[in-house]
């Protein structure tokens, strides 16, 4: 198991990132260089209870939903439904959360994930301030994930 | 493994999607796919229908995997069905506590081609 430290964290999400949005979506992600703006087309969350207890936000830009959803279903953004859209990304951040907290906390450990869920704005989430951010790079699109992490599981 | 229906059980449609387009590129793109969307609704779907393998999420609303593979045994229909587990929740000592249900393997998500292959064989 990892320390919890802002390091660790930042480790465990760039692997866990390269390993689901690799085999899921085909696309690579590497550490971004430098935070960059963006207009965020999606705005998902997840509650983990097992091993530990934490959260985690992902914000996307619409170029990098769009190549996500398109490349998980093998066609054209405008051949999906709403439903479609969401169910992939959410099934994304699913696996995702997993896979964050297998690398974060060594690989035979008991998972205990929420439901994901599309969030409409962040004022939905209480606590902003408790959350540390990370910046990423997937094929030339930013993309951020905030995560709060606590030792005690619920 | 020979394999003419199978059974997939998820919540999220894109998961069974991609599942079954990994059994596709396993080896198994003559097989029928029934899909589920979560314990309760494979269980009505067995009644009617014979299935050589059931594969399923142990995270879904209604009725979770664990209860879905528990009742399958209680059945007699369904007592030796094999069941394979796909779920981002894998771990050593749930993957015991499954075989001793009866449950072939877990194969952690996401899903690819050779997991299946590893698992099911050529």
């Amino acid at each position: 198991m990892l320390e919890l430290t802002k390091e660790n964290a930042k480790d465990a999400l760039l692997r866990a990132l390269q390993s689901t949005l690799g085999e899921m979506a085909f696309i690579d992600v590497i550490e971004a260089q430098e935070p960059q703006e963006f207009e965020t087309g999606q705005l998902m969350f997840i509650e983990f209870y097992k091993p530990i207890h934490g959260r985690l936000l992902l914000a996307l830009p619409i170029e990098i939903k769009q190549a996500i959803v398109e490349n998980i279903h093998a066609t054209d953004w405008n051949e999906l439904s709403v439903n479609e859209i969401d169910d992939c990304l959410l099934e994304l951040l699913n696996v995702l959360g997993g896979n964050f907290l297998r690398e974060l906390e060594g690989g035979e450990i008991k998972v205990h994930l929420s439901f994901p869920t599309v969030l409409f704005s962040l004022e939905e989430i209480p606590d902003l301030d408790s959350f540390w951010e990370f910046n990423f790079d997937a094929e030339g699109s930013p993309l951020t994930i905030s995560v709060a992490l606590h030792e005690e599981a619920e | 493994m020979e394999l003419n229906k199978i059974m997939i059980v998820d919540d999220s449609a894109t998961s069974r999607m991609i599942i079954k387009r990994c059994f596709q590129m396993a080896g198994y793109q003559d097989a029928t796919f029934i899909e589920a969307e979560d314990g309760l609704k494979a269980m009505s779907n067995l009644n009617r229908a014979e299935v050589d393998l059931v594969v399923t999420d142990l995270n879904m609303p209604k009725m979770d995997g664990t209860t879905f593979i528990k009742k399958l045994r209680l059945i007699d229909k369904t007592k030796k069905l094999p069941v394979v587990v796909i779920s981002s929740m894998g771990n050593e000592q749930l993957e015991k506590e499954l075989s001793e249900k009866g449950v072939m393997g877990i194969l952690r998500k996401p899903m690819t081609p050779e997991k299946v292959t590893e698992l099911l064989g050529e």
